[in-house]
């Protein structure tokens, strides 16, 4: 078994890792990757939080690992408009780096 | 545990429910035709639409016989006034909204069901996140309307800027989710274990840290939403690629179900000065900055964005006073700001939309003699414009004078000071277009396509409904407050 510290740095790891990802990185797919990173990042948190709390508490209390699956959910949903986002502006510009975005004002 | 559903859960579900199924009803209705009629205006789609979202706003009352404010569905949701009432604006603006829809897509030869049945899918999750009272409802609502709302932004796929926009706000939008989530995921841990609101005010002290991080995480991944200043970068880009309509949803119904669900969660939870202070800063540099960009927008919408911003950091200031602990009094000024500001913004952009499928532009020049060519849309839009800049008479001005006066009584006076200064420099930029469209010499290159009557019927009840707040503002002053008393029961 792994104590909660320990699992919650390696969180904060891939956290920090999918915001790195985000901010740094021109490839969108990149991108969309990281951003999947960091909601799952979360995921281990919550699952974490979850098993600690869940000793204690009566049965039935589990809303870190329901909260998990919801957030799964949400991810495969977030991936698919981003995907499908991408696809419109590959078949626009033939490019998926984030700097052919940029043109907007700025 | 028992599975029952009692009747109070079901009336409560039922506004939401009754969105999401005209939203489907509509896809399905819509299979199988041929976009070769894209240029028709698909009269019965928006039918269908307007009948669903009446029958939602009637499910609204129906429950009003008695509000049951206890804990539904396990704590998950609750049907108190304060949330119907954010049902009601998110409603209505999506009736006018809807409303408006037919003739503008025909004109933009882009008319297809989705636009419909996405305004339907995030008015629903827009209902379920003012009355969500539990972590999990929270964050599910509030992803479900955004990305029903990343593809609105995106929505004219051949235009360069509505993609670019869309992708911004996409990126920028689930960015700022993965803090929202982290701060939640922060909050569960800090509390014990608890999902609900009220099992999390009820075990949380304000003193520990890893509590006040998360508090704080999730209310940037608010302020995201609503456009506060260090996380606004996105607004007036998305609002300029946009389609103008979804600008206009956009700043309406998500700004008020974000400030609806972010005023319940700080109302439970407090936060502590520390982060009074930060929220007092971000109110701060939210209207300065928000104005003062503003000043020199020569385009409508990108006008309306700085504009957007401003009124967010206006509303910032109820919740500073929620969070450093004088929150039951102050917060009554929620409900009514966001109602008058809904009603206000739809006649704007009502004139926007018929200004942008007349000319297929949105400079202020092209509203140049307004007045002579179009009274009446010349009358509703300077009615908006003066209600936003907050000029007596309005519902604007009520909706000030209100936080103004709460931030004053609760011990914030640099607040409403710098917020007066800030409506004043407002009201230079407000003016501009008056001025364009009563002094001008109409510019010959404007093409006298008449208005829709969806346009011309929201323009008319918008700008009618501003000024009766503003004259009669007692009813629903009276109903805000009693509205936030009963969010704590």
């Amino acid at each position: 078994m792994f104590s909660l510290p320990s699992i919650l740095y390696l969180s904060a790891l891939l956290f920090c890792i999918g915001t790195y990802g985000v901010l740094a990185r021109r490839n969108i797919l990149i991108v969309l990757m990281s951003l999947e990173l960091m909601l799952n990042a979360v995921n281990i948190a919550l699952v974490a939080f979850g098993r600690v709390h869940a000793l204690g508490a009566p049965a039935g209390e589990h809303g870190g690992q329901i909260f998990t699956l919801m957030v799964l959910a949400v991810a495969a949903a977030e991936a698919s408009i981003g995907l499908s986002l991408l696809l419109v502006i590959w078949r626009r510009w033939q490019s998926i780096d984030l700097r052919t975005l940029c043109r907007l004002n700025n | 545990m028992e599975l029952t559903i009692s009747r109070a859960e079901i009336l409560a579900l039922l506004p939401a429910a009754i969105l999401f199924f005209t939203g489907l009803m509509q896809l399905f209705l819509d299979l199988g035709k041929s976009s070769a009629n894209t240029r028709s205006e698909k009269t019965h789609l928006a039918m269908i639409g307007v009948t669903g979202i009446l029958l939602a706003l009637a499910s609204l009352f129906i429950q009003g016989v008695e509000p049951s404010s206890g804990a539904l569905y396990a704590g998950a949701m609750t049907d108190d006034l304060f949330g119907r009432m954010g049902a009601g604006v998110i409603i209505i603006t999506a009736l006018f909204c809807s409303l408006m829809a037919g003739g503008y897509l025909a004109s933009s030869g882009n008319n297809r069901a989705e636009f419909h049945s996405l305004i339907c899918f995030s008015g629903g999750a827009m209902v379920l996140l003012c009355q969500a009272t539990n972590l999990i409802s929270i964050f599910v609502a509030i992803e479900t309307l955004s990305l029903a709302v990343y593809v609105l932004a995106g929505y004219f796929k051949n235009h360069q800027a509505s993609s670019e926009g869309a992708f911004k706000y996409f990126v920028l939008g689930a960015f700022s989710s993965g803090f929202l989530l982290l701060g939640m995921a922060f909050v569960y841990g800090a509390s014990g274990g608890s999902i609900s609101l009220a099992d999390i005010a009820a075990s949380a002290t304000h003193d520990d840290t890893l509590f006040a991080v998360g508090t704080f995480l999730m209310v940037i991944g608010f302020g995201f939403k609503v456009g506060a200043v260090p996380f606004h970068s996105w607004v007036p880009d998305v609002y300029q690629g946009a389609p103008v309509l979804s600008v206009g949803w956009m700043a309406v119904a998500v700004k008020s179900a974000s400030f609806f669900a972010l005023f319940r969660f700080v109302l439970f939870t407090g936060g502590g000065q520390i982060l009074a202070q930060i929220l007092a800063a971000i109110a701060v540099v939210t209207m300065l900055l928000g104005n003062l960009a503003a000043l020199n927008q020569l385009s409508l919408k990108r006008m309306l964005a700085y504009s957007g911003i401003a009124h967010t950091g206006y509303l910032l200031i109820p919740l500073v006073l929620a969070v450093s602990g004088s929150g039951a009094i102050a917060g009554a000024s929620i409900p009514f700001y966001l109602i008058s500001y809904a009603v206000t913004t739809l006649a704007a952009f009502g004139v926007i939309v018929a200004i942008s499928v007349a000319t297929d532009r949105d400079d202020v020049q092209d509203l140049n003699g307004l007045a002579r060519t179009r009274p009446l849309l010349a009358l509703g839009f300077t009615v908006a414009l003066l209600s936003l800049a907050g000029v007596p008479l309005t519902s604007g001005f009520i909706g000030k004078l209100m936080i103004f006066s709460d931030a004053i009584e609760g011990g914030f006076l640099h607040l409403a000071l710098i917020g007066i200064v800030a409506s004043l420099i407002s009201i230079y930029y407000y003016l501009r277009p008056v001025v364009a469209m009563w002094f001008k010499e109409p510019s010959t290159s404007f093409d006298l396509i008449p208005a829709s009557w969806g346009v011309q019927f929201t323009v008319a009840v918008c700008a009618i409904a501003t000024v009766a707040l503003g004259l009669f503002p007692d009813w629903l002053v009276n109903l805000s407050k009693l509205s936030v008393h009963a969010i704590l029961g």
